[in-house]
């Protein structure tokens, strides 16, 4: 337990460090735009469906539980507001994350920990090209453009969820219009800011952290398995560890 | 810009008292041995008598336990050395960027170096391919590669690097006799051309006889021979020889005597 928790740490420690040499790539990887294109595509490919059907499926239950809950209260207009916030302020962001840890991380880690454990990494040593420079650049900056769209994407269709279920439930039965009013009155800017840097902030970390699990690998074929899932675990219990403080320090911002 | 075949300034190497171990496992127990700039220098020796393991010291890439590894005086297990002299190597299985073309792999490291513009580097890929016999082979996908052609391709992409300083990690292994010679010829012919020094690991006795100045023979640590491919044929030590000239003896096999060996 406290072995792992210090792995964990270490582990931290070195993606902070990458972090550092990958942003001294910046430069040098605008040199290449093809790389940066080819991940944004890859990255939103990989997620953009799946973001929408799960957030869609999402809004739809929380909207069916608030309307059962609420039922007896004769508050149901507030159904609005409520998924309306909970995506936009965590649902949203969380879900999107994690399923950014699924389908972009674990590719992520699979393709660099290969390229350590079939020695491409150190041909790039030897040939004076630091890997960050094609291997973790790319690849934040990209997330850095694709998050907030996925992040926005994914609260949309939670909203739009909600307020088909909403309408179409017969014992909510409430009309598309007053489910709009009370999201709208009660989503404010600065929540909407708020979700998609909370997504910003995720997505960078999760790639961070395949990145530095992948460049971390050694030995055979086995290992890239392994890597692969250490990967997936870290960023999830990262993700769900850090939500709370992210939360706090953006709320206590206002 | 275009992409001259310039005489380049060799650099020399100096290995000095190489210890490493792997775990308890001892593989370099004292390697010293000196490379003169322009020379090409075979080192052979047994399968996992630690060969690799050497030239990994000298590219940088391993940590020595003690001792160490000098180019031009200067230390190789700092970045900064590499910077300063160009050096490189093939890799042992060619270690290629498997999601990279042919044409791609030998265009990285002009192009992240920004060493020429992109018609001069066309033809200059071409050429080399070529010396190699790989034309065509450009856009084809590490994967769709023979093991031989992986390994021509290693040597082409390393090329591409015009080092002063270049080490062949078994270059003709995996080659027929034919290509083999022909690599050889190449390992030689670039040398002359450009003047580089030149470190081959090999088992290929002919390829050692043929284009090195001198020969090491690395056996349990050390280097236990080293001299002129001449000396070598010449030398009376029956441990040399018997490595350098085993005969096949279906009677009386070796893997039965060191099946007994474990038995007893
Ligand atoms: N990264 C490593 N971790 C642990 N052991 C290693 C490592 N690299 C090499 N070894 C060990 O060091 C020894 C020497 O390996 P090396 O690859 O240098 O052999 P070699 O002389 O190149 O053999 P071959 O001719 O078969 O290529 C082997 O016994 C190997 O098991
Ligand atoms: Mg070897």
């Amino acid at each position: 337990m406290i072995l792992a928790a210090r792995n964990f740490l270490e582990l931290l420690g070195y993606s902070l460090i990458l972090l550092w040499r990958s942003l001294a790539q910046v430069g040098p990887m605008f040199r290449r735009p093809r790389r940066l294109l080819d991940q944004c595509f890859f990255m939103g490919n990989a997620t953009v469906g799946l973001v929408i059907l799960l957030s869609f499926a999402i809004g739809a239950v929380l909207a069916l539980q608030t309307g059962y809950s609420f039922q007896d209260f004769g508050a149901k207009e507030y159904i609005g507001s409520i998924v309306g916030l909970s995506m936009v302020r965590e649902l949203g962001p969380v879900m999107t994350a994690i399923l950014v840890v699924g389908r972009i991380g674990s590719a992520t880690t699979a393709e660099i920990a290969s390229m350590r454990v079939y020695k491409e990494v150190d041909a790039l040593v030897t040939m004076n090209i630091p890997p960050e420079r094609l291997l973790v650049t790319p690849r934040l900056v990209a997330i850095l453009f694709i998050m907030p769209i996925l992040t926005l994407m994914s609260i949309v269709a939670g909203w739009a969820g909600g307020a088909i279920v909403a309408h179409n439930t017969s014992w909510i039965d409430l009309n598309y219009m007053s489910y709009y009013n009370t999201l709208a009155r009660f989503v404010t800017d600065s929540a909407v800011t708020d979700g998609i840097l909370k997504g910003e902030f995720f997505g960078v970390s999760v790639v961070l952290i395949s990145c530095a699990v992948g460049l971390r690998a050694s030995g055979g074929p086995r290992q890239i398995g392994e890597s692969v899932t250490r990967a997936v675990v870290l960023s999830i219990i990262y993700i769900l560890f850090t939500d709370y403080f992210v939360t706090e320090l953006l709320l206590s911002l206002h | 810009m275009s992409c001259p075949t310039v005489k380049l300034e060799p650099v020399g190497v100096e290995v000095k008292d190489l210890h490493k171990s792997f775990g308890d496992k001892k593989v370099l127990d004292g390697v010293s041995f000196s490379v003169k700039p322009g020379e090409i220098y075979a080192i052979m020796g047994p399968s996992g008598s630690g060969k690799s393991v050497i030239l990994r010291h000298i590219i940088g890439l391993m940590q020595a336990d003690s001792g160490k590894v000098l180019i031009e005086g200067k230390d190789a297990s700092d970045t900064a050395t590499h910077r300063q002299y160009v050096t490189s190597i093939v890799f042992q299985d060619g270690a290629l960027f498997n999601s990279m073309s042919v044409y791609d792999n030998l265009a990285l490291y002009p192009l992240e170096h920004r060493i020429c513009d992109k018609k001069a580097l066309r033809e200059r890929i071409e050429r080399v391919l070529a010396m190699l016999s790989l034309q065509g082979a450009d856009n084809l996908m590490p994967s769709e590669l023979s093991g031989g052609m992986k390994k021509r391709v290693a040597v082409a992409r390393a090329l591409m690097m015009q080092p002063q300083l270049l080490l062949y990690d078994e270059p003709t292994s995996e080659l027929d006799p034919e290509l083999a010679a022909s690599t050889a010829e190449l390992i030689a012919a670039v040398r002359a051309e450009t003047g580089l020094t030149s470190i081959v690991v090999t088992h290929d006795r002919e390829l050692a006889a043929s284009i090195a100045g001198r020969v090491a023979l690395l056996r349990q640590g050390r280097i236990a021979f080293e001299g002129s491919p001449a000396e070598l044929a010449a030398c009376q030590d029956t441990a040399v020889q018997a490595f350098l000239h085993p005969v096949i003896d279906i009677e009386n096999p070796r893997f039965r005597k060191q099946a007994d060996k474990v038995a007893k």
